[in-house]
């Protein structure tokens, strides 16, 4: 069986020290006696997902479809000097482990704009306790200081946590709605954090928060699955998910 | 049966009084049956999927989408609590308004030259380099910073879309998202087991070359339908006229009937 496997640095396997024999892809067509297919890239957007299954790939060719979702603050935008599209991210470098406040305090409606205020490069703003934290934007896709600007910008003014959200919504809807006319079985993933599983506060990236979205079958932010030095799985959790994985398709069949 | 209709302006029946008796799909309602029409003017393709995306197409034994010009985007309002539509075309003679295949004929020249000169590849920054907001009549077209937007909010949005689509947005973008925003729409509406006549109105490379919009150019996709006929009558800033849209009806109906 050829398993289809999609997503962002979870899935392709950071912080593993073999990840294409190491990450819950690999081990879950290795039980399935398969061969895994794995598209994942580290920095993915949604729309990156999105277009590998529904424009570039077709997924007949498939007997199973493992699929995570990333964070809906990224973005993508086709690079024609590289030709090739490149991924636009914006994470909070404050961290739900560490910081307990990062999730209320940047969904509590204006802290968008303290998070977001001028340049977001290296950008100090405080926490309502007064102390001064840092906001990154990742440099992925970004050719130079022009379009590094925009997208500042970009975040600061137009994008939106209801965007977000709407647009995880259409692609999950989109991926499972594919999978389902072609007969493919699906197993779709979120690396948000799930009200479901991680409790109301726990997010694997404060800014964009936890997702309620019932078409997310497992939760690869679950606390349950222990993690490397800079958040990923590790190669236990890695273990675990498949685990996880192979019993939601078990169940499924 | 019940029908599921969305588009942009053509489908909601801009230009036309009494919109709602005349637009085609009123005439696909005497045909088949009730329908929701949920079109909206100057629809993005990410609006349309998006609305297709949340429907729940089982209610629905048909469908009748029209995809529009893949340039378009959309974004939302935080203050009005709603997404609004950004739009940039050309002013280019392409898009200027021709009633007839006389008229068509008349203009070709204009549009072969307008075509040419968006297709060889680095014009997009001559589109957009200038201030547009002034309307160059001849290349450029003032972006359209959201539909209902109020002036503040239009005029602090209108430089940063003046930039993406003079720094960031590229052809190959929308190209590719125009074919998963159909194939998405497509697998949605048979994962439901709903009939779909997917159309566009950009033109088709392997009908009349000509393209609704000198911008965006005709489409590759393989879509059911092609609205973009000169045989359609138009009013005078494009939109099909009247009898255009009865026509357009009658040719979707056997469109219908010859795929199912």
């Amino acid at each position: 069986m050829k398993v289809y496997v999609d997503g962002g640095s979870t899935t392709h396997g950071a912080e593993l020290d073999k990840p294409e024999e190491e990450r819950y892809g690999a081990l879950v067509a290795d039980y399935l006696n398969g061969t895994e297919h794995n598209f994942a890239d580290v920095g993915a957007s949604n729309g990156c997902v999105a277009r590998h299954l529904l424009a570039e790939n077709d997924i007949q060719e498939y007997g199973l479809a493992v699929i995570a979702l990333t964070f809906p603050s990224r973005m993508e935008w086709y690079n024609p000097d590289d030709k090739r599209f490149q991924q636009i991210q914006f994470h909070s470098v404050a961290s739900a482990g560490k910081h307990k406040w990062g999730y209320p305090f940047i969904t509590s409606g204006a802290t968008k704009v303290d998070v977001m205020t001028g340049s977001l490069i290296d950008k100090t703003f405080k926490d309502p306790e007064g102390k001064l934290h840092f906001t990154k934007s990742g440099p992925g896709g970004w050719k130079s200081q022009t379009n590094m600007k925009f997208w500042c910008e970009y975040y600061k003014r137009i994008y939106t946590p209801q965007m977000g959200e709407a647009y995880e919504k259409m692609w999950s809807q989109a991926i499972v709605s594919h999978c389902k006319a072609n007969d493919v079985p699906l197993i779709l993933i979120t690396d948000r954090g799930m009200v479901a599983t991680t409790g109301k506060a726990i997010a694997a990236d404060p800014f964009t928060g936890v997702t309620d979205n019932p078409l997310f079958m497992l939760d690869s932010a679950n606390p349950k699955y222990p993690r490397a030095p800079k958040g990923h799985p590790d190669k236990v959790g890695h273990r675990m998910i498949a685990e996880d994985i192979i019993a939601k398709y078990e169940a499924l069949c | 049966m019940k029908l599921y209709v969305d588009g942009c302006s053509w489908t909601w029946g801009a230009e036309i009084e009494k919109y709602k008796k005349y637009r085609y799909s009123t005439h696909l309602e005497a045909h088949f049956g009730e329908v929701d029409n949920f079109s909206q003017s100057a629809s993005s393709n990410f609006r349309i999927a998006r609305q297709v995306l949340a429907t729940d197409m089982s209610k629905y034994d048909i469908a009748f989408v029209q995809m529009t010009f893949p340039a378009r985007l959309e974004w939302f309002n935080q203050e009005k609590d709603e997404f609004q539509q950004i739009i940039h075309h050309s002013y280019a003679p392409g898009w200027t308004s021709y009633v007839n295949l006389k008229t068509f004929k008349k203009i070709l020249p204009q549009i072969r030259k307008n075509r040419d000169f968006f297709m060889k590849g680095k014009t997009m920054k001559d589109v957009t380099i200038r201030d547009n907001s002034e309307g160059d009549k001849v290349w450029g077209y003032p972006i359209q910073p959201g539909i209902n937007v109020d002036e503040n909010t239009r005029k602090k949005n209108e430089k940063l879309w003046k930039d993406y689509y003079k720094y960031i947005y590229q052809h190959e973008f929308g190209e590719i998202y125009e074919t998963m925003f159909a194939n998405a729409i497509r697998s949605h509406c048979k994962a439901h087991n709903t009939r779909l006549v997917l159309s566009t109105i950009r033109g088709m490379k392997d009908e009349p070359w000509y393209a609704r919009d000198a911008f965006d150019g005709p489409t590759n996709y393989p879509f059911d339908f092609n609205m973009e006929k000169p045989k359609y009558p138009r009013m005078p800033m494009c939109h099909p006229t009247i009898e255009g849209h009865k026509m357009i009806a009658d040719d979707l109906i056997e469109c219908y009937e010859n795929i199912f």
